[in-house]
């Protein structure tokens, strides 16, 4: 019965360590693309609207010079 | 695109029709198409363009014959079957836009574009699929008689194993092997009533924790392909069936043996 138990738990183990390393592999991804949850950012990253350029790809120079 | 005029209705070069029909029956075949499908569908298409098509079904190439009435010159195509995941959205897209060429609604270059749109656009999202076939799973252990412990049971399982079938196929791993692992992975994490004592039907939990791999499509379409004599891709998708079905057995048995259930 012991023996059950703990191949039942390795494999929940084994499951969760899958789990967790695409997780730790997603956020890391998430953090090298510069996407950030909270942070400081542009007008443009602020109001930003699906289908409007990547921010991380224009270029802010001169942005808002009219303002 | 080299396409003349008549009064009637443009005239698409055999040249253009057979590679635009090349690739649609490469699609639709690989999205889990049957066979009387195909040459329904292709037959409509070659039809709506003045053209009769045959066309011979192999398991994995498609020959598609092409030729005018009365016309001595015969065009012969053959195209790789494209071995995606079975797609019911792909499956109608096709046939919706088969009918749409029959009846004249859209032109040539118009139903390239939709070809290509239907075939690239059919994004499903992975998390929902997920979260579906958990609950499928834990619907189909109730209907075996199980009781809320194990259609619990079985939605951890089967959210466990699918979303692990989902990172192996992701990554182009052998599916005899994902099924092998997915079955065993959901068997184990299925015995959970049993090995801990909970709920009163602990036999249906591991039985139907692996349900969601069973290649169903495949074992309808060989049946379909055996009523319309289509033997060799019946044979060929019951084979394929038979060995996945074989897998999951594998997996499920590992896993009850692991977990000490007999199975008798």
């Amino acid at each position: 019965m012991e023996t059950t138990l703990l191949i039942w738990w390795g494999v929940v183990a084994l499951f969760m360590l899958v789990v967790v390393w695409r997780l730790v592999k997603a956020v890391s991804h998430h953090a090298h693309s510069g996407r950030r949850i909270i942070g400081f950012a542009s007008e443009r990253e602020e109001f930003f609207v699906p289908g409007d350029p990547d921010p991380t790809k224009v270029d802010e120079y001169g942005y808002d010079d009219d303002f | 695109m080299a396409m003349t005029t008549t009064s009637e209705q443009p005239v698409v070069t055999a040249e253009l029709l057979g590679t635009f029909l090349s690739r649609y029956s490469s699609w639709l075949l690989g999205s889990g198409a049957t066979c009387i499908r195909l040459e329904k569908n292709i037959v409509r298409i070659a039809r709506a363009y003045g053209y009769e098509a045959e066309m011979t079904i192999m398991p994995r190439h498609v020959h598609i014959s092409l030729w005018r009435e009365g016309c001595d010159r015969v065009a012969t195509y053959i195209a790789t079957v494209n071995h995606a995941v079975v797609s019911f959205n792909i499956n109608t897209a096709l046939s919706r836009l088969s009918w749409e060429i029959a009846d004249g609604k859209i032109d040539f270059a118009t139903a390239c574009s939709r070809l290509d749109s239907a075939v690239h656009g059919d994004a499903q999202n992975p998390w929902l699929v997920l979260v579906l076939a958990g609950f499928a799973n834990a619907s189909f252990c109730r209907l075996f008689g199980g009781d809320y412990v194990a259609m619990a049971t079985v939605l951890v399982a089967t959210l466990c194993g699918y979303y692990i079938k989902q990172l192996m196929l992701a990554s182009h791993l052998d599916i005899r092997l994902t099924f092998v692992v997915c079955s065993l992975l959901s068997a184990v994490l299925g015995s959970f009533d049993a090995l801990f004592g909970v709920g009163t039907t602990p036999d249906i939990a591991v039985g139907t924790s692996v349900l969601y791999l069973v290649p169903g499509i495949p074992f309808l379409n060989s049946f379909s392909d055996v009523l319309y004599r289509h033997y060799l891709c019946a044979i060929s998708r019951f084979a394929d069936a038979l060995v996945l079905t074989c897998c999951l057995s594998a997996g499920l048995c590992a896993g009850m043996e692991l977990m000490n259930l007999s199975m008798f």
